[in-house]
């Protein structure tokens, strides 16, 4: 096997070779083996035992199949951080530079290197780069020093390993969704940041909303999250946060709850900063309420 | 063909009457194509800009046919081609790729100048200047696309669209066009990233101010151009004017060449306590380099533009191309002009101001009844600020 291909199996080069991984392969011992190294590599473990080539290309594309049944970003993103960072540590390991020039151009197919300096067009930089704002940009070419291209690299090669949208889960055997349900609870929960959590924020229920929920549910919990926010007086800028920490918890569903979408509740939240927090209204909406233990409920109770 | 859409107004269905057999007259004499017609959406306003969109053509020809019979008032295609342009919803229409379109209409109403309400040449000519600073300073000098690559069309009414005519940016998702929109507005540019403080003890103020050097690319380069500018010309009343003491003048002045020569190095620390100063300059320049563009047009890929050459419903201008040669020169009120100079209608002003059009002035007074040449009358009747007599 393609040796390139199998340290980068992310790559357009391990793409042909992933053609050969047939249906055989994904039988429910190798998807639960696969999802052992998915655990590993989001818990940031070597590999127990060393794996052959090919062992190492089939696990990337169970592992891609486990985290779209999944459906936690977050887990995804985990994922995608680790493969980078060993794709980049081998590069550095080996210190061939024929593999890093490979490897970039797989991502920037314009990419030339000059005295040290590596140079991109604009075209291949919006393809995969951010923050154009400070890119050092002049005649429709972005300029780069050896670690910016590694890191602008590592970026890109976290984007593709994130991106899940090719993965069909319907025309995938039942098992597969059997067998993530059995990972899922395994890999640790991102916990979103409060900056200084209050009475409301440290609700139980608020708690439970943070770690995400499924798609009907992810607009109001970002709601109650906003308005827990107002009330708790976080400002609108840690509130953001909080709130984009809670959408890349939210499961996927058929259509992502963006970053953005979450945004937008809490600048209307912010604008309406009198709206009152409402256990009933929450619970209409079949968001987690859990009265047993809360303290608000408590009060609540004691006031009547 | 019935015509439902057109809803003559009832108050003056004469002027409606005049306006739509000139309009189609002009498109039996003068007929323009986006490229690659069948692969685009169509959308046609008659009462409004867009009231309907989902139409696709399969030839030019069938274009100008439906063109000549519906004479719409307003004409918009789709920046996006499509397999299925027709198709609904947008989904199923088969993305193909989008021209990239930057459409520009900020309005100076508020800039100190004798603001014209009818028609206003000050407001026309500086969204023309920042089409030609948006064409020089970032889609050549920046971005890199050839003139080649770049077409201006002047809108019809107050703004200009700038399309970018490469197979290198079809593809480009909403995201990417969006961090071209954020080079272009600089709206999100943190000053903080562009002059830092570099720290070489735990002291407060142990730090090397660092800013961008000679060789400095992008932002970085226009910022750095700028503040090195301002301190090798200005003089005491330059100073002055951006609020910086005589005392701080004079050691800037007295210290130019060493503060430059650091400067070029990236050492904007020649000079302690200058922090606030380099703030206050760069924050100008920054305002002066930035633009203003009509976001949504550029990273909205399903958004219809305005078709180039096509009447504008709302002025009867012609949505002009101008290429970049004869941009300069460019006079919207003069060289968009569709109709007849030596024909002229009677028409009854609703209000009163000058109207300044073909370089000629016509003074307006409400209520007053008026002769004035073609274009002028098509101008006010369209905009709703005279009746045909």
């Amino acid at each position: 096997m393609d040796e390139f291909a199998a340290a980068y199996p992310f790559s357009s080069r391990a793409r042909e070779l992933l053609k050969s991984v047939g249906k055989e392969e994904l039988s429910p011992q190798r998807l639960r083996s696969a999802g052992e190294r998915l655990l590993d590599a989001i818990q940031g473990r070597k590999p127990f035992r060393e794996q052959s080539a090919r062992e190492r290309v089939v696990d990337y594309v169970l592992a891609r199949i486990l985290l779209a049944a999944i459906d936690r970003p977050s887990a995804a993103r985990k994922y995608a951080s680790s493969v980078a960072r060993a794709a980049l540590e081998k590069i550095g390991d080996e210190t061939i530079e024929e593999r890093f020039a490979e490897l970039a151009k797989d991502f920037f197919p314009s990419v030339q290197e000059s005295g040290g300096e590596y140079v991109v067009s604009l075209a291949d930089y919006l393809k995969n780069g951010s923050g154009l704002l400070y890119a050092p940009l002049e005649a429709g070419k972005v300029f780069f020093s050896r670690n910016e291209i590694q890191s602008l690299l590592k970026k890109a090669i976290e984007a593709r390993v994130c991106d899940l949208s090719s993965i069909s889960l319907k025309t995938l055997p039942p098992f597969v969704s059997e067998v993530a349900k059995e990972i899922e609870p395994r890999i640790p929960r991102e916990q979103a940041r409060v900056a200084h959590a209050g009475k409301y924020l440290d609700l139980p229920c608020m708690k439970k909303i943070l770690q995400g929920l499924p798609e009907g549910k992810r607009f109001y919990g970002a709601m109650a999250l906003a308005i827990a926010c107002v009330k708790d007086g976080l400002s609108k800028e840690d509130a953001v946060k909080l709130v984009s920490s809670y959408a890349e918890n939210c499961s996927k569903g058929s259509s992502p709850f963006t970053v953005r979408e979450a945004q937008t509740s809490v600048d209307w939240i912010y604008r309406h900063s009198s709206i009152g927090f409402s256990c009933n209204k929450m619970r209409e909406q079949g968001l987690p309420v859990d009265c047993a233990g809360c303290s608000l409920a408590l009060e609540r109770r004691r006031a009547k | 063909m019935t015509e439902p859409l057109m809803e003559a107004a009832p108050h003056d269905s004469k002027g409606r009457q005049l306006v739509r057999s000139l309009f189609r007259s002009y498109y039996g004499r003068s007929q323009s194509f986006p490229s690659e017609l069948v692969r685009r959406e169509f959308g046609f306003g008659f009462t409004k800009k867009i009231d309907f969109r989902h139409k696709a053509f399969l030839s030019q020809r069938e274009f100008a046919e439906y063109v000549q019979l519906e004479v719409p008032l307003f004409m918009s295609y789709s920046a996006a081609l499509y397999e299925k342009p027709a198709a609904t919803p947008m989904n199923k229409k088969g993305f193909l790729g989008a021209d990239l379109v930057f459409d520009l209409d900020t309005s100076y109403e508020k800039e100190k100048h004798g603001h014209n309400p009818i028609l206003c040449p000050y407001c026309l000519e500086r969204v023309k200047q920042d089409c030609i600073a948006l064409v020089e300073r970032f889609l050549v000098q920046d971005f890199g696309f050839s003139e080649k690559e770049l077409f201006v069309n002047y809108s019809g009414s107050k703004g200009y669209h700038i399309h970018v005519n490469s197979e290198a940016v079809r593809q480009l998702s909403a995201e990417g066009r969006k961090q071209l929109l954020s080079y272009i507005t600089a709206t999100d540019l943190d000053l903080g990233r562009i002059l830092r403080k570099e720290f070489f003890a735990k002291s407060k103020d142990s730090f090397v101010l660092r800013g961008p050097s000679a060789r400095a690319r992008g932002w970085a380069k226009k910022l750095f151009d700028a503040a090195y500018a301002f301190v090798d010309k200005a003089d005491l009343p330059h100073f002055k004017a951006e609020g910086i003491s005589v005392q701080r003048a004079n050691k800037i002045m007295e210290n130019k060449a060493f503060v430059l020569e650091r400067m070029t190095e990236g050492n904007w620390d020649s000079l302690r306590g200058m922090e606030p100063v380099w703030q206050k300059l760069l924050r100008k320049a920054v305002a002066f380099h930035s633009l203003e563009v009509d976001k949504a047009v550029t990273f909205d890929l399903a958004r219809l533009i305005r078709l180039e050459n096509s009447l504008h419903g709302d002025t009867g201008f012609i949505a002009k191309k101008v290429s970049l040669k004869d941009l300069p020169d460019f006079v919207p009120q003069r060289d968009a002009l569709a109709f007849s100079p030596n024909e002229s209608h009677w028409i009854k002003s609703k209000v009163t101001g000058t109207l300044e059009i073909a370089e000629q002035k016509f003074e307006l007074k409400e209520g007053k009844i008026t002769e004035l040449p073609e274009n002028a009358v098509v101008f006010l009747l369209c905009k709703q600020k005279a009746e045909l007599k």
